[in-house]
Order: C-alpha cells, then sequence, then structure tokens
C-alpha cells in the first residue's frame, strides 16, 4: 500500500534527492498535488547560497504544508587545538504548520511515508510546525540528542554557519 | 447530498464513529458529523401484546411512560447486543441520514485495542444486512494524529469507559504501548450523581417540575411546584435521566486542578452555583476540584495501586517504545476524547508532564486554544475519518463488495491494516 491517503510520490522527487545526496543542490520542497506529491522546482536553493537556512525558513509558507530535503551542516567542538569537525547531514522535514487546514495536515501526514520511502539514506528526519521550531537554536537542541553527534565531539558549534 | 467543502470526486461516503457515550455520524469532506446523539434507545414494551418497539429518538425518549426502558448497544467500550447495534445502523441511515446504504461507502473509527473479530462482523453486517458497496476501519489514535499533521505521535483518548495512551509510529499504532485506564467520563459521572445524590432534598429531575415562580426581592428559597399525576417510570428511564444531569453538572460545575488537588487549598477557591431544575442553586467548593482528581492521582480512589493516571498513562506508554523513536513521540502528544473538554484538564496535562526527566521534554500538539478547537477534540476522530474518506486518492484502499464475495473477512490481512 503506497499510503493510507493513496497519494504517490512522483519521480521526479527522488532525482531531487539524488541532486542533494550529490552535493549539487542545498535545499528543495515538495507539494502534493493532485494525488501526487511533486518537487516546486523554483524552490531549490544552489549550493553556497549565503544564509541558506534563513531563506529557506522564511520561504516555507505560513499555513501551508511542505515536504523539503536539506543538507543541514554543523560544526563539531572537536576539543581545544583541535580544528572544528564539519559534519552533514541529510534531512528530511516535513513542514506542517498549525494553522494549515486540517485537511492539508491530513494529507500530509498520511502521505509522507510515500515520498519518504523513496529517499534511501535519510540521516535526521524533522516533523516542525511553528516558527519557533525552525529556529536554529532548537534544530540545535535537537541534533544534539542525535547518538552519533553525542559521540563524536563536544557538542555543536555550529548549525548552518550560525554560531550556537 | 450536500457536496461538503472539500469533495472533488465525490463518493458519497459515510463516516461512523461510534462510541459508548455518544454517536457521531455524517458525509465524509464535512467539518462536523451531521448528527450527534447519545448512545441509547429506549424499548416499549406493549404491555397487552407484548410486542417491543425501539425508538431513537431522543424527543420521545424524554417522555416518562411506565412502558419504557433505557438501554445501549454498547458495555464498556465495546459493541455487546448486536442486533441492538443493526437497528442503530438502520437507523442512522434510513432516519437521521436519510441515504439508500447500497450507493454509500462507510468508513468506522475503530479503538485502537478493538479485538479483529469486531470489525470481521461489522463487516459481515455491512455487506450482508445493508449491502455497502465499500467499507473501511480506521484506528482512532491513527486518525487523531494525522488529523494533527503528525504520522507519528502519542494520542491521549480521553473518553467516557476508558482514558488510553497510545503510540503511534509512521502511521501505524504500536499495538504493546497502548495504556489503558477504566477512569473516564462515565466514572466522573457516577461520582457527580452519588454527590448530587447525597445531599438530604431528594433529587427531583426536570419532568418532575410543572412550573417555578419568580424569585420575589428578599426571598430566599424559590417555589415550585411538582407535576401531578406523572406516571410511574422504569428504573433504567428514571436513571437515565439522572445521568443526564449528571453530565450537564460535571460539564458546569467541575474543575480540574491546576497542581495536585490539596483539600485546604481548594476550600478557599471561591464556590460555583449550579441551579437545578427547581431552581435551587447549590454553591461547591471543594467538590467541584475534588471530582475530577482520580483521573490524574488514581491513588485517591485506588490504594493497590494498580491505575495509572493520566500522566502516567502517557508516560508508559512511552516506555514501551523503542529508544531510538520515543524523541519524535516526546514532542507530539495530541489530546482527543471529550473528556478532554473538562475544565483545566489540558493545563493539568502539561502540569503533570512536566514532571518527567529533563530530558523527555513532552508537547502537546493541540494544547493551545485556536490550535484545534475545542469542540474538536470531541468530533476528533470522526474529522479525521471524514477528511481520509473524502480523499479521491483513498479510494482505492476501500474493502469493496467484490473484496468481500472474494476473500470474506481474510480480506483484512490486506486492506485496512
Amino acid at each position: 500500500m503506497a499510503s493510507m491517503s493513496g497519494v504517490a510520490a512522483n519521480d521526479s522527487c527522488v532525482g531531487m534527492w539524488e541532486k542533494l545526496k550529490a552535493g549539487k543542490i542545498k535545499s528543495c520542497q515538495f507539494k502534493v498535488e493532485n494525488k501526487e506529491i511533486v518537487p516546486i522546482e523554483e524552490s531549490v536553493q544552489e549550493k553556497g547560497a549565503p544564509d541558506a537556512w534563513k531563506s529557506f525558513t522564511q520561504s516555507l509558507p505560513e499555513s501551508e504544508c511542505r515536504y523539503a530535503i536539506y543538507d543541514v551542516a554543523i560544526k563539531l567542538d572537536m576539543g581545544p587545538g583541535v580544528p572544528a569537525g564539519e559534519r552533514t547531514k541529510l534531512t528530511f522535514i516535513i513542514w506542517s504548520p498549525d494553522s494549515a487546514p486540517i485537511r492539508q495536515k491530513m494529507v500530509s501526514a498520511s502521505s509522507k511515508d510515500a515520498l519518504k520511502k523513496k529517499f534511501e539514506g535519510i540521516q535526521v528526519e524533522w516533523q516542525l510546525t511553528s516558527p519557533e521550531d525552525l529556529d536554529a537554536s532548537d534544530r540545535i537542541s535537537d541534533l544534539s540528542t542525535k547518538s552519533d553527534i553525542k559521540t563524536s565531539g563536544r557538542g555543536i558549534l555550529s548549525f548552518e554557519g550560525i554560531a550556537a | 447530498m450536500s457536496g461538503g467543502m472539500f469533495c472533488n470526486d465525490d463518493l458519497g461516503a459515510l463516516v461512523m464513529d461510534i462510541g459508548s457515550h455518544s454517536v457521531k455520524a455524517g458525509f465524509a469532506g464535512e467539518e462536523h458529523p451531521k448528527i450527534y446523539f447519545n448512545n441509547v434507545n429506549g424499548r416499549v414494551t406493549d404491555k397487552e401484546t407484548g410486542k417491543v418497539t425501539r425508538i431513537f429518538r431522543d424527543e420521545f425518549m424524554n417522555i416518562p411512560n411506565p412502558n419504557l426502558e433505557i438501554e445501549s448497544c454498547m458495555s464498556k467500550g465495546s459493541i455487546e447486543n448486536w442486533n441492538l447495534f443493526e437497528d442503530l445502523i438502520e437507523h442512522i441511515l434510513t432516519n437521521r441520514l436519510d441515504v439508500e446504504p447500497e450507493f454509500h461507502p462507510i468508513l468506522f473509527t475503530e479503538q485502537a485495542r478493538a479485538p479483529p473479530a469486531v470489525r470481521e462482523k461489522l463487516l459481515e453486517i455491512m455487506m450482508e444486512k445493508f449491502k455497502i458497496p465499500a467499507f473501511y476501519t480506521a484506528k482512532n489514535p491513527v486518525l487523531a494524529c494525522y488529523a494533527n499533521g503528525r504520522a507519528s505521535g502519542i494520542v491521549l483518548d480521553a473518553g467516557a469507559t476508558h482514558t488510553t495512551a497510545s503510540a503511534v509510529m509512521e502511521g501505524y499504532v504500536i499495538k504493546n504501548a497502548i495504556i489503558q485506564s477504566p477512569i473516564g467520563g462515565d466514572y466522573n459521572t457516577r461520582n457527580a450523581l452519588q454527590l448530587l445524590k447525597s445531599s438530604e432534598e431528594k433529587l427531583l429531575l426536570s419532568y418532575e417540575i410543572d412550573s417555578r415562580e419568580e424569585l420575589k426581592p428578599g426571598q430566599q428559597a424559590p417555589i415550585f411546584h411538582l407535576k401531578k399525576n406523572l406516571p410511574e417510570v422504569t428504573n433504567s428511564w428514571r436513571a437515565y435521566q439522572e445521568t443526564r444531569l449528571a453530565e450537564d453538572w460535571v460539564h458546569q460545575i467541575v474543575q480540574v486542578s491546576e497542581s495536585d488537588y490539596r483539600p485546604e487549598e481548594a476550600a478557599m477557591r471561591p464556590a460555583m452555583e449550579y441551579e437545578f431544575p427547581n431552581g435551587v442553586s447549590v454553591g461547591y467548593g471543594v467538590d467541584r476540584f475534588r471530582l475530577a482528581e482520580p483521573l490524574f492521582n488514581t491513588r485517591m480512589v485506588d490504594n493497590k495501586n494498580s491505575l495509572l493516571g493520566v500522566g502516567h498513562l502517557i508516560t508508559t506508554s512511552l516506555h514501551y517504545c523503542e529508544n531510538e523513536i520515543r524523541p519524535q513521540l516526546v514532542s507530539s502528544v495530541i489530546l482527543t476524547g471529550g473528556n478532554c473538554n473538562l475544565a483545566g484538564f489540558v493545563d493539568r496535562i502539561n502540569m503533570e508532564l512536566q514532571k518527567t526527566p529533563p530530558h523527555m521534554k513532552f508537547k502537546i500538539v493541540n494544547g493551545q486554544p485556536g490550535a484545534v478547537h475545542q469542540t474538536d477534540r470531541r468530533f476528533g476522530n470522526w474529522i479525521g475519518g471524514s477528511i481520509i474518506a473524502s480523499l479521491p486518492s483513498f479510494a482505492p484502499s476501500w474493502v469493496s463488495a467484490k473484496d468481500y464475495a472474494e476473500s470474506g473477512v481474510k480480506i483484512f490481512e490486506r486492506k485496512c491494516l
């Protein structure tokens, strides 16, 4: 069964995911359109764009659901005298703001699996619902609980170039 | 049929949430159930012929009648009397919704713990007796999660017969993380009734009151007149009327204490007056706060320590889930069920969840007013079903009459998982 809602993910979604994995793009958003999840071409952020996280979060609609993939870059404190450790996390984001219509939230939640299954190698998954969830500090405290980050350094120095 | 606010390819599907307290039913795609009524019915036995008639309309059920008994097809949260249940469905379809079942797929909501035998029986009845074209059952906690935009979360369903916490992961209920307590809305109502009956005055119901006189200035006690020549009523009928009164009392008077209930503190707070059908007002102070406390603090009623309060239901459910998925669940606590509408209920859960270790940052998704409106919590499961069943893309998920003809109840091995 595809998903409870029966919504399927268009094949072009996988293309975007492959580009993200290959480091060709920084992020991309997706939405449900006519029983199908499709990438939003104009939402694609190129690698190396300045203030990527800020412009990404600003481009998320206030009361509409989206899915997104994002190549998160963080720097870890590796101890005194040792250069910061750079890590990236291939992240799958479900943006379902509280103010979105219930029907849209329902479709978004029940169709998520159809998209997620197509993305091999997701490292982090976030269900985000409010502007506070998009704060760098909130994301940092979430990432800090991940076991590989806990064990490989002494905490996060920066997230997407934003100091912790 | 009304178009509904979201319909595209309209299948005319119906959604039914049959709970032990109330029945919610209506058309898929609509925002609210078209019909909502207490899940009880009247049974009139003709003294001479012995002929039994069942009535479902409130307006007939409230008339005192010596031959009228009140009954329900449900007991302790599950369907006990299937014949009665069939009558109820028949009544909903023909008298309330005015539809021909052959043309309408029906989605039923189902409790997290409902045994497979129940849905098999339900499928059989709907297909064989009502000849519906398609059928589906969806689990309540999953619907509540989806309706709040989550595929995963911990759902607290505060219902009439039970309060249940269940963990949902990626749209599936984690079976061994369903934690239940038999303290729910009915329990509160029973205790309220006991309290109301313990007063020295006899509890008078509105059917017994003929008229009330207007209070004159300076006059203390209201003057009222009792109806004369009332027929002798059955015990079940009187009990039903008393329960309705107690429910109204709970709704208006009961306040969940924001922190652990202490009689001394509660006594300091202003009393609240309730006006009885005869016009007499009585103030309630400590009782207001004491009544709902067992929901949270079960030690008040259970010295064996075998029951869990609401906060513990949630944390225990979480403990039965694997470590890796816990962070995702704690940030999505979802409330549903009519008992959540008790004054102060949500604030108290927030307080209880703060008692947990700091690394568990519980967050109630629909805890703020406005996120999902209060009335929506009572209809939360129904609304979830309404949306799902109205999605054009959902069509292939239905168990069709053809599926049933081919595989019988075995179809559930492939559908409605």
